[in-house]
């Protein structure tokens, strides 16, 4: 492979032979000025490499001069620095997140800061405006001006206010691109462009007005309209208040920028506006408004806002104080009938300051005032729906059954047992006919069962007997074949074992079997439908009986 | 989408503002207005795929006090000319009013509306003049603001010369 270097010798040593006589005598000298250094110097000359690393080593400074002096260059590298944005979020999106990511929660926190910053004093700018005399004043001279309220703060509050930017082509009157001031109820632009062409055009005919030469200005009481023309399209800038002359300088820009940067496609304009959809942004920097410099002393501090906000937080904090108080205190009177002899707790809700209780009462417990004195609820009504439990004839096994816990009767461990033992024993619930499910009046003595299983599992640990089986038979009544007979049975001895699992009694001390029919004719069909509850005397099989 | 300016021309009280009512707003009235300066609307239709949007300027019409201001046609894309089919006066200022159209806009597309064809008792153009124009390369229509006849016909006829002339330049 040939060298290049070769070459480049071979083509110096060429030149040598064939230039005239004159060109060897400003060969000598060169080697005569510059030495053993001439070759390289010459070949550094014509190398592109050598090029590169020369404008790489001026290429900083070279920007920072042209910045300086001239700000297009920064126009001119966008478009090459947005490209190569692009490619690389394109090529590898992780690297640019890592850039970026340590700036991010900054810039956040600081625009959070910024907007609520901006919010308090928007705040006080609305009070002070609203409730203000002021406010008042402006509000009945709006409504005599036939003008929106927001409309005459604008005016009263600011030095000028850019509403509408119109970007017009010249020849046609069509609107190539419009952006409007948010807070402003913008007209059709299309139409507005399209009419101002048709004034210029009047003007031009009826003054015969030089065809090239624009209106710049068409003014109505403190709203004017600025037109500045570039030679395919015009600016329109609808402004309320007093625009000066560097206001009307940073439209000038703009045109001119348009024109540069869409020369083409406005010389060219067939009627198709997308290209000017890019336009927006700098149609948007001639969106500017200043407000009016306030008259009195230094800027105060947003007193009414502070006031507004300290107020809404005082009322804010009462109501959570008091929300506070009311549950701690419903917390206090739930635990109090939980612990109140006599009662059962079933279900509580509550609704504002009102708490609605639902329970079973002892026939012997206390009743239902005493019960609420007792309570001494203050910051909270109390409303009770109770069912009494009456059993007939008072025996003091069922008594034991329904206080819960247990009055606090002082008879031994063994004692408890037995009584525990009967209550069990003389549970059954009854079924309607074809039901397999319990009514309500049925359902509510489920917790009593489990109240007084509970009981009997403990005193058989205190005994130390063997942990109680509890057997729930099922049973149906006559009518039906004795296969559907014993399927119903099975299932209301299921139901029983469910509920009794589901208000908190482990499975293993449950067994539930179907019995069919089994009963005889002494006992009445209502009362066949029954599961019945057999739960065997341990303490008999275990010690001598001492009762 | 396209937009495009369209000019309705033509001599006073031939119905140009009643055609642009009735095209836009679907709407007509008996009353008369005259039109001072020019008036603007638009209208957007969707023809062979494309969406074309219509600025529609209403041109005051001409009369012996008013001549045609030449500068709100600048920048045309087409033109209505409308003539009142029941007035021969209006027939008569068409050759002139159509030379001064060309003389501003050389190649823009120009339809040729006789309003007024509700008034069958008093029509007064004569299909042999509707002939000749046709013979030019003009198309003509014959158009009734206060029944709707032919209106839609003659804005779409517009708009697909203005689209082809449009492709033409193009290519």
């Amino acid at each position: 492979m040939a060298n290049p270097d070769d070459s480049t010798n071979a083509s110096i040593s060429k030149q040598k032979s064939d230039s005239p006589p004159q060109d060897n005598d400003y060969l000598k000298l060169r080697k005569l000025l510059l030495g053993a250094d001439y070759d390289s110097a010459l070949q550094s000359y014509v190398s592109k490499k050598d090029d590169a690393e020369r404008v790489a080593s001026v290429l900083a400074q070279a920007i920072r001069q042209s910045t300086r002096n001239d700000p297009a260059i920064s126009k001119a590298l966008a478009p090459l620095i947005n490209k190569a944005i692009h490619e690389s979020t394109n090529t590898d999106p992780s690297q640019f997140t890592n850039v970026i990511y340590p700036i991010l929660g900054p810039a956040i926190r600081k625009s959070v800061a910024a907007t609520l910053r901006e919010m308090v004093q928007n705040l006080n700018k609305v009070l002070e405006q609203s409730l203000s005399p002021k406010g008042i004043i402006w509000r009945y001279r709006a409504w005599r001006a036939g003008v929106s309220y927001g409309r005459y703060v604008i005016s009263q509050t600011l030095k000028y206010c850019v509403e509408q930017v119109l970007l017009v082509h010249r020849e046609t009157g069509i609107l190539l691109h419009a952006v409007a001031n948010d807070a402003i109820d913008a007209k059709d632009p299309e139409l507005m462009s399209s009419m101002l062409t048709a004034i210029q055009d009047f003007v031009c005919d009826s003054f015969e007005t030089e065809s090239e030469s624009s209106l710049e200005r068409i003014e109505m009481g403190d709203f004017t309209l600025h037109i500045v023309a570039g030679p395919f399209a015009i600016v329109a800038v609808a402004v309320r208040g007093t625009f000066g002359e560097a206001e009307l300088a940073k439209v000038s820009e703009a045109i001119e920028l348009i024109h540069q940067d869409y020369h083409q496609a406005l010389e060219q304009f067939d009627g198709n506006r997308d290209p000017f959809d890019a336009t927006d942004d700098i149609l948007r920097e001639c969106l500017i408004s200043e407000e009016l410099q306030a008259t009195s002393g230094p800027k105060r501090p947003p007193w009414l806002a502070l006031i507004v906000i300290l107020a809404i937080a005082a009322v804010l904090s009462f109501f959570g104080v008091r929300e506070q108080q009311r549950q701690t205190e419903f917390n206090r009177i739930l635990e109090a009938v939980e612990q109140q002899e006599g009662y059962i707790l079933l279900n509580s809700s509550r609704n504002a300051d009102t708490l609605t209780l639902s329970l079973l009462k002892d026939i012997n417990a206390i009743d239902k005032n005493a019960l609420i004195e007792k309570l001494d609820a203050r910051k909270v009504h109390i409303n009770m729906s109770m069912q009494e439990l009456t059993f007939g004839a008072i025996d003091t096994a069922k008594l034991d059954a329904l206080a819960l816990p247990l009055p606090p009767i002082k008879i031994d461990d063994r004692r408890q047992y037995r009584q525990q033992l009967n209550n069990i024993n003389s549970h059954s619930f009854y079924f309607e006919l074809n039901a397999t499910e319990l009514n309500e009046k049925e359902l509510a003595r489920i917790p009593l069962l489990v109240n007084a299983i509970k009981r009997i599992i403990s005193l058989s640990n205190t005994l130390g007997l063997d942990e109680p089986q509890i057997m729930l038979l099922g049973f149906a009544d006559a009518n039906g074949s004795s296969g559907a007979n014993f399927e119903v049975s099975r299932e209301r001895a299921e139901l029983v074992k469910a509920l009794l699992i589901n208000n908190g009694v482990q499975e293993k001390y449950i067994q539930a079997w179907g019995m069919g029919h089994k009963d005889g004719p002494l006992i009445s069909a209502n009362n066949q439908r029954r599961v019945s509850i057999h739960l065997l005397d341990q303490l008999s099989n275990a010690v001598p009986e001492g009762l | 989408m396209l937009v495009k300016k369209v000019c309705m021309v033509g001599p006073f009280a031939v119905g140009k503002t009643s055609l642009v009512k009735r095209f836009v707003e679907s709407i007509f009235s008996d009353k008369y207005h005259t039109t001072i300066g020019v008036k603007i609307s638009k209208k957007q239709i969707e023809l062979d795929q494309h969406n074309l949007q219509m600025m529609l300027w209403d041109i005051e019409g001409v009369d012996v006090f008013t001549e045609l201001k030449s500068s709100y046609l600048r920048g045309a894309s087409g033109v209505m000319l409308v003539i009142d089919g029941t007035r021969p006066t209006t027939i008569r200022q068409l050759n002139e009013l159509l030379s001064l159209v060309r003389s501003h806009l050389h190649e823009t597309p120009i339809v040729i509306l006789a309003n007024k064809v509700d008034l069958v008792n008093e029509w007064s153009l004569l299909e042999e003049d509707a002939n000749k124009l046709r013979e030019n390369g003009l198309t003509i229509i014959e158009t009734s603001a206060k029944t709707g006849a032919g209106v839609e016909e003659a804005f779409t006829a517009l708009a697909l010369e203005m689209l082809a002339n449009c492709a033409n330049k193009t290519s």
